[in-house]
């Protein structure tokens, strides 16, 4: 889970001033490398240093931008009304999304099963590599799968039956379209990770 | 800048260097593979493909294809986009870096025009993205891939405008050479001699012009490597073109593509001046 969410958005205005200093810096750096492995005549240096207009214009447009836009992307991780999941084993996990505030990823989930003792679990690059101890082996013989009845929501597709379905009591779970980190956990709809065989 | 057209590497210097740029190449997409949208093989393939030729660049973009391949594991559609899109790489900035560079100097009006559509056209796509509600992807994704996708648009925009600013001093700077007194001669002439003798990495009028088109065209070939992408994976497996699947994974794609443009853009600019004279001096010319 993201926790301290608004201690970053409130501490934001550091990271800002640190920003800025470094697209300042970075130039000046630069022009010091070229200096010193490379000795410039007093001629030379001002044509350099005029030339370096350009470079600190365009570091000084990619400073603004990246200021403006990094609050975009701050974190805004929701919380779950309780964490409970259906399955807990070493070959499946099912759980059905309860009510949720905010926009919260099947990893968010995950850790606050961590937190009450459901289910272990270890990820790489984005990818989960073992649940409660059952590791996805080097071959990738086997693999932990993620599935949902999260079919399609506002336009965009969160699962797609054509790359795989999963039935469990009744309900017809389909592939999952993204990873743990950008699959959201939306109220009332079930999520499954299955430890299957790969068939290509 | 001097540039290596006239003089050929002897085959087995040819040879060392594209082995060793092929481990730096494996090296480095090792170091950095953990950290999503962030490489460096596209600014080193570029410098020394610039450098050492279009010839060298391919074999090495090549090698590097196949080793990848075989470390990663060799997928049909993987090696398929690496052989193929590595290698057209090489070959197009091995032959930029053979223009002259009285040509970087002076740089065509028509050329600047068209460099500048293409960055316009770029920067005009990801605007469109970012306002309008084009982008299908995951709401968890979508605020970040839209915030990448306008710093793309703003760099796009400064870079055309740099190439501007940087055509127009060219242009003066050369036209004070040609219709100034004795003076004005002498000076820009000792300038120029000055550059020549210290060869690499010496900044020169044209440099600045270099650097950019460099930038432009490798955002512009990273953003074709994951359109090619879409295309190769999806065909290989078996989902038809336009199809509910090839949408998913089309959209999917973005969170690459917007990281990695950045990283491109980023890193060529402000690598390729020092990495061109690293791989000169390296070779000794």
């Amino acid at each position: 889970m993201c926790r301290g969410c608004c201690t970053y958005t409130a501490g934001f205005g550091i990271y800002k001033v640190i920003f800025a200093k470094i697209c300042v810096f970075l130039p000046n750096l630069y022009i010091y490398i070229c200096i010193k492995f490379a000795p410039y005549n007093d001629t030379e240096l001002n044509f350099i240093k005029e030339k370096f207009i350009v470079k600190r214009l365009i570091f000084a447009a990619c400073a603004a931008v990246l200021a403006a836009a990094v609050p975009l992307a701050a974190c805004n991780s929701g919380e779950a009304s309780l964490y409970k999941a259906e399955v807990s084993d070493g070959e499946l996990v099912v759980f059905v999304a309860p009510e949720v505030s905010g926009d919260m990823s099947v990893k968010d989930y995950f850790d606050g099963l961590v937190e009450e003792g459901v289910l272990t679990y270890t990820i790489a690059d984005g990818m989960v590599t073992s649940i409660n101890g059952v590791q996805n082996p080097a071959d990738y013989s086997y693999c932990w799968m993620f599935y949902s009845d999260l079919i399609e929501l506002d336009g965009v597709i969160y699962s797609n039956a054509e790359w795989g379905t999963y039935d469990h009591e009744g309900k017809t779970l389909a592939s999952c379209a993204y990873g743990v980190e950008e699959m959201p956990v939306v109220e009332g709809y079930t999520y499954a990770a299955v430890y299957q065989s790969l068939s290509y | 800048m001097k540039q290596l057209k006239n003089k050929r590497l002897s085959p087995a210097k040819e040879m060392a260097f594209i082995a060793v740029q092929t481990a730096l190449l494996i090296g480095g997409q090792l170091a950095l593979y953990p950290v999503a949208g962030v490489e460096v093989v596209t600014v080193l393939l570029l410098c020394f493909s610039w450098v050492m030729g279009p010839r060298a660049g391919a074999l090495s973009a090549v090698c590097f294809s196949l080793l990848r391949c075989a470390l990663w594991g060799f997928y049909p559609s993987a090696v398929v986009l690496y052989l193929l899109y590595y290698p057209l790489f090489a070959l197009l900035f091995g032959a930029l870096g053979r223009v002259s560079d009285d040509v970087y100097a002076h740089f065509p009006v028509w050329a600047a025009a068209a460099v500048n559509a293409v960055l316009l056209a770029v920067c005009a796509l990801c605007i469109w993205c970012v306002v309008g509600d084009v982008l299908k992807i995951s709401r968890l994704a979508v605020v970040l891939i839209k915030s990448l996708l306008g710093v793309i648009a703003a760099l796009s925009a400064a870079l055309a405008v740099a190439l501007d600013v940087a055509v127009a001093l060219s242009r003066r700077q050369g036209k004070k050479a040609n219709t100034g007194g004795d003076m004005a001669q002498l000076s820009a002439q000792n300038a120029a001699n000055s550059a020549a003798k210290a060869g690499n990495g010496r900044l020169s009028g044209g440099s600045v012009v270099k650097v950019i088109i460099a930038a432009s065209l490798a955002a512009v070939c990273t953003i074709f490597f994951t359109l090619l992408d879409d295309f190769i994976s999806p065909a290989f497996l078996g989902y038809p073109l336009f199809s509910e699947s090839w949408a998913v994974y089309f959209y999917g794609s973005f969170l690459a593509l917007a990281p990695q443009t950045v990283c491109a853009i980023v890193t060529v600019s402000t690598l390729f001046l020092p990495l061109t004279a690293v791989f000169r001096r390296a070779a000794k010319i």
